[in-house]
């Protein structure tokens, strides 16, 4: 066929490009192997790499029935040629086949690969996410973790600061629930009411403790009504029967209805306040009445010395007439007893000091007094007893005065018992409040409550016209308080021993002692 | 026998302080105004002067500065109803001789105007001397 075309050219680029397609296969194979080597994981690469085989395969299948025609042509065998030839291109055919079967199945193989690449990515974002979710989440979990420590502290730091507030006050503070029991109650509470445990007194309905009921009743009425209560003065009762009075403000617990759930209060203890006001009340009653009294005995001095001057006058002229002379005798007694009324009125508004103030000896002055007094209450059958402490430190006191004063206090006694008794006579010191205290005390008839409030008032007297003026502890009042201290009564008494000695009413002399360090 | 002055817004009371006095022998003038008081004083010779604290127009130590300025030698006793230490000193700067609280008993003042007048005699034996 092609006869008129030189056939040479063509067989050397056959020949050559058969060798040369070989040595590219083998190359390729080479370096499949290689990239197979450096991530054998990868299926592309195993893929290249038999691909390259392949490729190998056909090559030389091809390569080699090109050559061996070539060879066995040129040195004059095509026989042998012709019986291979159909070996060597069936061989060629299925070699091609399997390059052709293997590169179509790439395109497949890559986009399995590809959307498998895809879903591998998309579950790596995935297990990212998820990943910074669950940080997220532990970091939330940490912090929540922090936020309830720090309020865990700051309640534990509020609880605290209410709780010794609850336990530390001196008042009283204390709830109640719905049915109005106390529910819970401070230390000072309980102490105040005189119990020993907080249980004694948790339970207890409140208007127990209260010891007047029309009060409890207001106090209840008003914290219903209103919701509060404030600077409300009651007495509670203590466990022993005494009263403690108290001055309470409280507030009402209540519920989403309004209705009275419990009440929370804070009750300051008054008793203390009231003596000392009660005391100052008779202090400027005193002082008052004084003044009043002051002002009146002024103005009945000046007739009564014309009165007391005429009379005098008159007993002169009529001393030759007996009955007469004995009228104005009379006449001018009574109006002696009037003068000494008056003067003792005006001693006791007066304050002035007319004597001395000396450093004396409580001890003594009672018993310079009781020399004096002491016969004519034997006669009465009446006993003194001495109950003096030793070692006494002496008071700044007139011993004129003082004096006066116990003179009046026995008397009084005298007065109260009548006949057959005791006087019990007590001296003390209290040296932390540095106050010397003289008790007289006597086991007589005892004070009215109706009266005890009154006895120091001037002209108050419960003893009959004539044995009287009503001006005795009025002035004794006057002259204790010109030395800094206080008389005070107790009837019956408070102090165990002078139960126990039998006394009935007890009048308490308190002096203050000025040690060394006061007076330099 | 001495010349006395009693001066003294009640009248009752001056009164009876020239009875009590009069009793004793002496010439007593009882007065109840301080003026008149006063003017009496500037014409006749007194050897004492009975005079109130409390007066009507003035006080009793006012009228003595006045006596005394008429009269330097002129006694004082001073009666009041208001004894406080301040109207003791005052009257007793003023150159009263004695203080008597009120009310005053017969035989207290008779005692009190012996007993000033004595002095007063004693004084002036001493300035003869």
């Amino acid at each position: 066929m092609n006869q008129g075309l030189p056939l040479l050219p063509l067989y050397l680029v056959d020949f050559f490009g058969a060798g040369l397609m070989i040595v590219l296969s083998l190359l390729a194979v080479r370096q499949a192997r290689r990239l197979t080597r450096l991530d054998p994981e990868s299926v592309l690469w195993a893929y290249l790499f038999w691909l390259s085989i392949a490729m190998v395969a056909f090559a030389l299948s091809r390569s080699v029935g090109h050559i061996l025609r070539f060879v066995l042509v040129l040195t004059g065998f095509p026989s042998v040629w012709q019986t291979l030839a159909p070996y060597s291109g069936g061989f060629n055919s299925l070699a091609f086949a399997a390059v052709a079967a293997l590169t179509f199945s790439f395109y497949n193989m890559h986009r399995v690969f590809a959307r498998i690449r895809e879903d591998a990515d998309k579950l790596a974002a995935a297990h990212r996410e998820l990943g910074n979710a669950h940080a997220d989440l532990h970091k939330l979990n940490q912090h929540l973790e922090d936020r309830v420590t720090v309020r865990t502290l700051e309640l534990t730091l509020s609880e605290q600061k209410f709780r010794r507030l609850f336990e530390g006050s001196k008042d009283m503070i204390f709830f109640c629930d719905t049915t109005g029991r106390v529910s819970d109650i401070n230390d000072s509470g309980v102490e105040l009411l005189g119990y020993e445990h907080r249980r004694e007194v948790v339970g207890k309905p409140l208007a127990t403790l209260f010891a007047d009921e029309e009060k409890w009743s207001q106090y209840y009425c008003k914290l219903n009504s209103v919701g509060h209560i404030m600077d409300f003065e009651v007495e509670f009762l203590r466990r022993d029967g005494s009263r403690l009075y108290m001055m309470i403000t409280a507030s009402a617990i209540l519920d989403a209805n309004r209705n009275l759930q419990g009440c929370e209060a804070i009750a300051k203890d008054m008793t203390r306040f009231r003596e000392v006001t009660e005391r100052l009340i008779q202090s400027e009653n005193m002082a008052s009445v004084g003044q009043l009294a002051a002002g009146v005995a002024h103005e009945i001095n000046t007739p009564l010395g014309i009165i007391l001057g005429y009379t005098q006058l008159l007993k002169e002229d009529f001393e030759q007439q007996p009955e007469v002379f004995d009228t104005l005798q009379i006449v001018e007694k009574q109006t002696k007893i009037c003068k000494r009324i008056v003067a003792d009125l005006l001693k006791f508004s007066r304050h002035t000091t007319s004597g001395e103030m000396t450093s004396s000896s409580v001890n003594h002055c009672i018993e310079e007094v009781l020399s004096v007094v002491e016969h004519s209450l034997n006669m009465d059958h009446i006993y003194v007893q001495r109950e003096f402490a030793d070692n006494l430190p002496e008071v700044v006191v007139d011993r004129e005065r003082m004096r006066q004063v116990l003179v009046n206090m026995f008397t009084n006694a005298h007065h109260a018992i009548g006949a057959e008794g005791i006087v019990g006579v007590w001296s003390r010191y209290n040296e932390s409040c540095r106050e010397m205290e003289i008790i007289i005390g006597d086991t007589g008839s005892g004070i009215e409550p109706t009266v005890i409030g009154r006895i120091f008032d001037p002209f108050f007297t419960t003893k009959g016209v004539g044995t009287g003026t009503g001006l005795g502890l009025s002035v004794s009042f006057g002259i204790i308080k010109d030395f800094g201290g206080r008389i005070e009564v107790q009837s019956p008494p408070r102090d165990p021993e002078l139960v126990e000695a039998g006394m009935h009413t007890a009048f308490h002399i308190v002096l203050p002692v000025e040690t060394a360090g006061d007076t330099g | 026998m001495a010349t006395i002055l009693v001066l003294d817004d009640v009248s009752a009371s001056g009164v009876m302080v020239q009875r009590i006095l009069s009793r004793k022998g002496h010439l007593v003038h009882a007065f109840f105004d301080e003026d008149e008081a006063l003017r009496f004083a500037k014409s006749e010779e007194v050897d004492l002067a009975v005079l109130d604290m409390k007066l009507r127009k003035m006080e009793g130590v006012e009228v003595l500065a006045e006596l005394r300025k008429l009269q330097p030698t002129i006694r004082c006793i001073m009666l009041t109803g208001y004894p406080t230490a301040d109207s003791v000193e005052r009257a007793l700067g003023q150159g009263a001789a004695a203080y008597c609280v009120k009310p005053v008993e017969k035989q207290e003042l008779e005692e009190t105007v012996a007993a000033v007048l004595a002095d007063g005699a004693a004084q002036a034996d001493l300035l003869l001397r």
